[in-house]
């Protein structure tokens, strides 16, 4: 069970810079600063640490991970690098602002160079209307934010020469009016992915009071 | 040839909005041009039936890109069972019904047309647009009054067509699509649209230009439209003040 993340001195000092970028004088990105502190609750990193702890006891092989609207990525990106040992990190955005404000979050794994751990890239593309196959293979495909996009056999249909393992989360909280596809628990979830292997399905309720929904497979 | 363009379909207005916006082009364009109206009823030889390809697509009870009929008109082929054909040169102008024309519709047909015009609507912040950007709200655009040459819109068209059911299940509205695939907010002029300059359009119920002219129902004669649009679906929201006005 992984119930932590390692807050190192890396990990402080690209925060900072990160939050540096929003109070910067020009206001470039001033906007953000709320989507930074809802990207910040206990109850993301609870959701990323529930991800990792499933991944991890299901012994799966990780190298390559493409993240769908994976946000700024700045609690997964480092629990898939310590826990997991991913060497390559893709997060596909639609959002042109979260590009400079995740490269501050993970700076360290932005630039690779000989002593970094892992390489860490954002690319701002619909995975929805666009294959991630011009990126290359990617051994999972994780999407935290199900309950924001059209159904994942969209996905599927449009990257189907490659053979993924899915991790994806959703919801059943329909109060925000963004969450246009909630579902109704895990084995729906599955279903908008055609997930016929399903190697983990479960529900947590997060201390937030939402239900959470995860499912791993392919 | 010019051609202004609107259209009208069910209940939301009445036909007098349609002959009054006829009426305005009429008394406000300088240069020839053939008005057409797009209409699920149609009855005269200046309309045009709306088609139907697109209505398997629309949930009436979410509500998602509610206007999607106004891409048919971006269809650079004939409108099946309809025998107008437009020439190659054709320029379109199209209007929502609920507009007050200022000044001389010629403006707009004469517009360098290396790309099409839609209104960028001025009066919003965009920090706002950006913050709200991945949330599919806060659109920037707004589809009342759109310039195009033939064939230009097609791309848009096929889009759409191509992708009907993740358009129609994403976008909240046409103006949202067209801010996604077509514009980029933040480097306003690289888009495959283009926004129209500032003073040109403003709206009634929102304001000119962020954030230093935003007085609210407020007529503004040199400028070229005023919008009633107020990006929603309510039935008759505009009805009383827009009629005085007229």
């Amino acid at each position: 069970m992984v119930d932590h993340i390692k807050f190192t001195t890396e990990i402080a000092e690209d925060w900072k810079s990160a939050l540096r970028l929003v109070q910067k004088d020009d206001k470039k990105y001033e906007h953000c600063i709320k989507r930074i502190r809802d990207a910040s609750t206990a109850s993301q990193l609870q959701s990323k640490l529930w991800l990792v702890s499933e991944i991890s006891k299901l012994g799966i092989d990780v190298e390559r991970v493409a993240l769908l609207a994976g946000w700024y990525a700045n609690f997964i990106t480092p629990l898939l690098v310590d826990e997991l040992g991913v060497k390559n990190i893709l997060n596909l955005e639609i959002d042109p602002d979260v590009k400079a404000l995740t490269y501050k979050f993970n700076k360290r794994y932005k630039d690779q160079d000989s002593e970094a751990k892992a390489l860490y890239k954002c690319e701002i593309h619909d995975v929805m209307f666009k294959t991630i196959s011009i990126y290359g293979n990617f051994d999972l495909v994780i999407n935290t934010s199900c309950e924001h996009m059209y159904p994942m056999s969209r996905f599927r249909k449009i990257n189907e020469q490659n053979n993924h393992i899915y991790v994806l989360q959703s919801t059943d909280d329909e109060q925000w009016d963004d969450h246009i596809n909630c579902v109704s628990g895990p084995d729906e979830l599955a279903d908008q992915a055609e997930i016929v292997d399903v190697m983990y399905s479960g529900t947590l309720k997060l201390d937030n009071g939402m239900n959470r929904f995860m499912v791993i497979g392919k | 040839m010019n051609n202004i363009l609107c259209m009208k379909w069910g209940d939301k207005y009445d036909d007098s909005y349609v002959e009054k916006l006829k009426e305005q082009c009429e008394a406000n364009c300088s240069v020839p041009f053939k008005f057409w109206c797009f209409t699920d009823k149609p009855e005269k030889d200046w309309h045009i039936p709306i088609p139907t390809t697109l209505d398997e697509f629309y949930d009436e009870d979410r509500g998602f890109f509610w206007a999607y009929r106004k891409c048919y008109m971006f269809r650079h082929g004939q409108i099946p069972g309809d025998n107008r054909h437009f020439p190659d040169n054709s320029k379109f102008l199209f209007l929502d019904l609920d507009v007050i024309i200022h000044q001389d519709l010629k403006y707009f047909f004469d517009l360098p047309n290396d790309k099409p015009w839609i209104v960028r609507g001025w009066w919003n912040d965009i920090r706002m647009v950006k913050q709200n950007y991945a949330k599919h709200k806060s659109t920037p655009l707004n589809s009342s009054a759109i310039v195009w040459k033939k064939s230009q819109m097609m791309p848009v068209w096929n889009h759409v067509v191509d992708n009907a059911e993740v358009v129609f299940f994403t976008s909240p509205s046409l103006d949202n699509y067209f801010a996604h695939h077509w514009y980029d907010p933040w480097n306003e002029d690289d888009g495959f649209l283009r926004g129209f300059p500032k003073r040109d359009v403003y709206s009634w119920y929102k304001g000119n230009v962020f954030p230093d002219d935003m007085e609210k129902k407020k007529i503004r004669e040199d400028h070229k439209i005023c919008l009633f649009n107020n990006s929603t679906q309510t039935e008759g929201v505009n009805d009383d003040e827009i009629k005085e006005l007229w």
